[in-house]
């Protein structure tokens, strides 16, 4: 059912174009990025530059297997998005290997085994996260303390010369391929993201470094999370302004988190579970909602599924975050939400003009039944 | 804010309803608005193409060489449902053969050809129709005789939607003045200048319609069309209704919408809701004929695009050629690239310079490479959504794309495929520049055959069965005389078994019955 070879029309067309829309999505992400290297260091646009490297030559190998044109698919910007994403999600610090790995399954498994971009069912980040996740559960669960990068326990400048050096000598260190010196390393360096605080019942210790700081743009702070959510958040917002993505699924996700996590926080002993704005703004909450959710390949495409997509990850999200083993839950609420994506796609067909709506049919078929 | 001064403002205007989806396109209309309505001069040779709108064409009542007079009926529809074509001008019919018409590329269509002898020898007009005297059929008829039919691009024979108000009340009858397409703007000119006459004529059709009442759509954006209206109308029994200036407001079926807020039910016509859709184009044409007593042969059109260095609306005949008129206005050829019959997004490539204008031609487009780059390749559709954000009739395009290209009818008949109006609004925003419409094209095309095979293959089936059944009725008819003989033949024997003289008397009589066959054909033996 190919259209004839004639293109009829329409003879215009908008000036949108993908690779486009990706570039100034890859721009939305810059504030969130540049906060993430204000508090990690270099490390972080370490971690983006080799993923994106990574991923532009997989993507290159992927098509040249399935015989596709390189130039065109390559120019869309869909891999270095993927990258990003991946990269964002990695903790700063991973040794190399595993950036490339994670890449290699997201671009190789999770979009082009499904037939390239367009076709994949899961988010290809996502899926190489789980796919680290599952396979390095140490090393992918580490955050550094934001700011302190202590090998050998001073504090450096994550911004200066030597930081980088660090974040370099911790990637590609010799030591990175043997996972028991890594961990010394890593031992004496990190710390968890505040949501594992929570999760280790360390809730009050965070509180009180919030309630202490006093400016919480000091790189010193333990509020670096924080910055980093609402640089996400005013990313996301203008990707919302740009038109880029739709609020329904953001909306919902966050909505729903504010909801569950109020409907279960009670600031005395149960604070454990966790406030409303450490699970909007502790964790990879924001980058979830705005970037990774709203991915639109594998996410809903209708109005109403958005929003049942959304309410799908915001209670994964929640339920794993509180109830479950694993620590932040994004990545695993996205991929479940994207095996129900196809069916709220058909629960939420809009009504079609001229035609009875879903309701109207209900009573039709129940008067009908009544006779 | 809008609201706001909505609800401040003393407006006259009607209240409109928002309509799901549509784009807001670049308008360019600016170029052409500059100047007034111009007409046009006589062309070399006047191209009337007989295919009418439904795809029938008219059957030529002059001959090869024939002299005619402006306003002389040159052609007679085949069908009750078409309009006579008038000889725009007097001239000599030169030829009648077919050729391209002006945007299809595979159909070729018989050709009236005209070469104006400049003399305009006319016939003499009939009679003006009165508004006060003249009652409901005659305007209809006059509508008919006059050839008025729909210049919003349809070209449907204007008599033809007033008759259905004969059976049927008709509640509003809506004047498209909306225009949403990019580049035309040959209402939206007509309203500026021939307000009055617009507003008489909707008087005329109103009363032909026995419309209870009569409301004029226009875009938001069209000031100045809107400023004549509203000064047209005061002390008349007319509205204005200023709806959303977006593509596509002006499509029937969302202008509807916008102005009543009824939907038009799959399957049945405006009508039906008591509503007849009406062009400004068409009703200031059937103003001046019906006023003049001379049929329809004009109609204004829009010329405009970069490479043209006087864009303009020009009141042209039907029948003159597109090349002609691109000379008139002036093109660029150095910037032009293609022409474009219609609209940028309903409209099509031109395939034959020197087809004439028809009814459906409402605006002439010189493409520049910079406004109407060439088709971008097409990507993987990412299922953004634009497309379902943009569709009027909200449908899924992203979801109707996928099925359309896996050939998987069934989905495309649930997805309600059909009830697509070919707007063009997805493919406009797709960002992977998938020819969304052409795929839909494609798929309403697969899914008809497909009816059609069905209701075939069914009809068949019904015949097969029937015939099956007329067999056996014939067999068991056979069958039963059949038996019924043997019982009967069965019971003589049984019942009186014969004698030998019966027998021998029964034989001589057989062979007496052969002796007189054979005689009589073979007469000659007897006379050995």
């Amino acid at each position: 059912m190919a259209p004839d070879s004639i293109r009829t029309m329409p003879m215009m067309s908008s000036e949108q174009t993908t690779a486009g829309l990706m570039r100034r999505l890859l721009a939305c992400l810059c504030p969130g990025i540049f906060a993430a290297v204000w508090f990690f260091g270099v490390g972080v646009l370490l971690n983006i530059v080799i993923s994106v490297f990574c991923a532009l030559i997989f993507e290159a190998v992927a098509l040249q297997v399935r015989g596709k044109n390189i130039r065109n698919s390559l120019s869309d910007y869909s891999a270095v998005v993927t990258a990003v994403l991946l990269a964002l999600s990695i903790p700063i610090g991973a040794p190399w290997w595993i950036v490339v790995l994670g890449v290699g399954f997201a671009i190789v498994i999770g979009k082009h085994a499904f037939g390239g971009l367009g076709q994949n069912s899961f988010n290809p980040a996502m899926c190489g996260y789980l796919f680290l996740l599952l396979s390095y559960p140490l090393v992918m669960t580490t955050w550094h303390v934001p700011l302190t990068h202590t090998v050998t326990g001073e504090v450096i400048s994550p911004l200066s010369l030597n930081g980088l050096v660090q974040s370099i000598r911790a990637s590609f260190s010799v030591a990175a391929f043997n996972s028991t010196e890594t961990l010394n390393i890593i031992d004496g360096m990190t710390m968890a993201t505040p949501l594992i605080e929570y999760k280790l019942a360390a809730p009050n210790a965070i509180n009180s470094a919030i309630s202490n700081q006093a400016n919480i743009f000091d790189r010193n702070s333990a509020t670096g999370w924080e910055i980093i959510s609402i640089a996400y958040l005013l990313g996301g917002l203008t990707l919302l302004k740009l038109n880029i993505i739709r609020w329904q699924i953001p909306f919902s996700l966050l909505a729903t988190l504010a909801v569950l996590s109020f409907i279960f926080y009670s600031s005395g002993a149960a604070a454990v579970v966790g406030s409303p704005y450490f699970h909007l703004f502790g964790g990879a909450t924001m980058l979830g909602a705005f970037f990774i959710a709203t991915d639109p390949v594998s996410a809903a495409t209708t109005n109403g599924g958005r929003i049942a997509y959304g309410i799908t990850i915001g209670v994964c999200v929640y339920g794993v975050r509180v109830w479950g083993s694993y620590l932040d839950a994004i990545a695993i609420a996205v991929v479940f939400a994207n095996f129900w994506a196809p069916l709220f796609d058909i629960l939420f067909k809009p009504t079609v003009y001229g035609h009875p709506s879903f309701s109207k049919r209900l009573t039709q078929d129940f008067q009908e039944w009544l006779k | 804010m809008s609201w706001f001064t909505k609800l401040l403002s003393t407006d006259s205007s009607v209240r409109t309803y928002s309509t799901p989806g549509g784009i807001k396109p670049k308008r360019y209309k600016s170029a052409s608005l500059r100047s007034r309505i111009m007409p046009m001069p006589l062309p070399k040779q006047l191209v009337l193409d007989l295919r009418q709108y439904d795809g029938l064409y008219l059957k030529p009542c002059v001959e090869l060489g024939e002299s005619v007079k402006k306003y002389q009926i040159i052609a007679d529809p085949c069908s009750p449902f078409g309009l006579p074509m008038y000889a725009p001008t007097s001239g000599l019919i030169t030829a009648i053969e077919t050729q391209l018409p002006s945007n299809k590329a595979y159909l070729q269509t018989p050709h009236l050809i005209i070469e104006p002898d400049g003399l305009e020898t006319e016939l003499s007009a009939r009679a003006a129709t009165d508004l006060e005297t003249a009652s409901q059929s005659d305007i209809i008829s006059a509508v008919e005789t006059f050839a008025i039919g729909g210049l919003g691009g349809a070209g449907f024979p204007t008599a033809l939607k007033l008759k259905q108000s004969l059976k049927s009340d008709v509640k509003t009858l809506l004047i498209n003045g909306a225009e949403c397409e990019p580049f035309i703007s040959c209402d939206e000119a007509l309203m500026r200048e021939h307000a009055d006459e617009i507003v008489a004529g909707c008087l005329f059709l109103t009363k032909a319609a026995k419309a209870a009442t009569c409301v004029i759509a226009i875009e938001s954006h069209k000031k100045e069309a809107i400023k004549a209206i509203k000064h047209a109308i005061i002390g008349q029994d007319i509205k204005l209704a200023i709806v959303a200036s977006k593509y596509p407001a002006g499509s029937e079926k969302q202008l509807i919408q916008s102005v009543t807020g009824k939907k038009i039910p799959a399957g049945s016509k405006p009508i039906d809701a008591g509503i007849l859709v009406l062009n400004v184009g068409t009703v200031y044409s059937a103003y001046t004929s019906l006023t003049t007593g001379q049929p329809n042969i004009t109609r204004i059109t829009t010329l405009s695009g970069k490479p043209l260095r006087t864009p303009k609306n020009f009141e042209v005949l039907y029948g003159t050629p597109i090349s002609f008129l691109l000379e008139i206005c002036g093109v660029e050829k150095s910037e032009h690239t293609q022409t474009i019959i219609g609209g940028p997004l309903m409209g099509a490539p031109l395939q034959n310079g020197n087809a004439g204008i028809t009814r459906a031609s409402n605006c002439i487009i010189a493409a520049d490479v910079k406004t109407f780059p060439e088709a971008a390749a097409e990507l993987a559709c990412i299922r953004c959504g634009f497309c379902a954000d943009a569709c009027p009739v909200k449908l899924l395009p992203q979801q109707l794309y996928s099925f359309a290209r896996s050939q998987n009818l069934e989905q495309l008949q649930s997805y309600q495929l059909n009830a697509c109006i070919e707007c063009g609004a997805c493919s406009y925003v797709c960002p992977s520049k998938i020819p969304l419409v052409d795929y839909f094209k494609a798929g309403k095309a697969a899914l008809a055959e497909n009816a059609i095979k069905t209701a075939q293959s069914a009809e068949w089936q019904k015949r097969f069965q029937s015939r099956q059944i007329r067999l056996k009725t014939e067999k068991d008819a056979v069958l039963n005389k059949r038996k019924i003989k043997t019982l009967k033949s069965n019971d003589r024997v049984a019942t009186a078994p014969m004698s030998r003289a019966a027998a021998q008397s029964e034989i001589a009589a057989a062979v007496a019955r052969v002796r007189k066959k054979k005689n009589k054909f073979n007469p000659a033996k007897e006379t050995d």
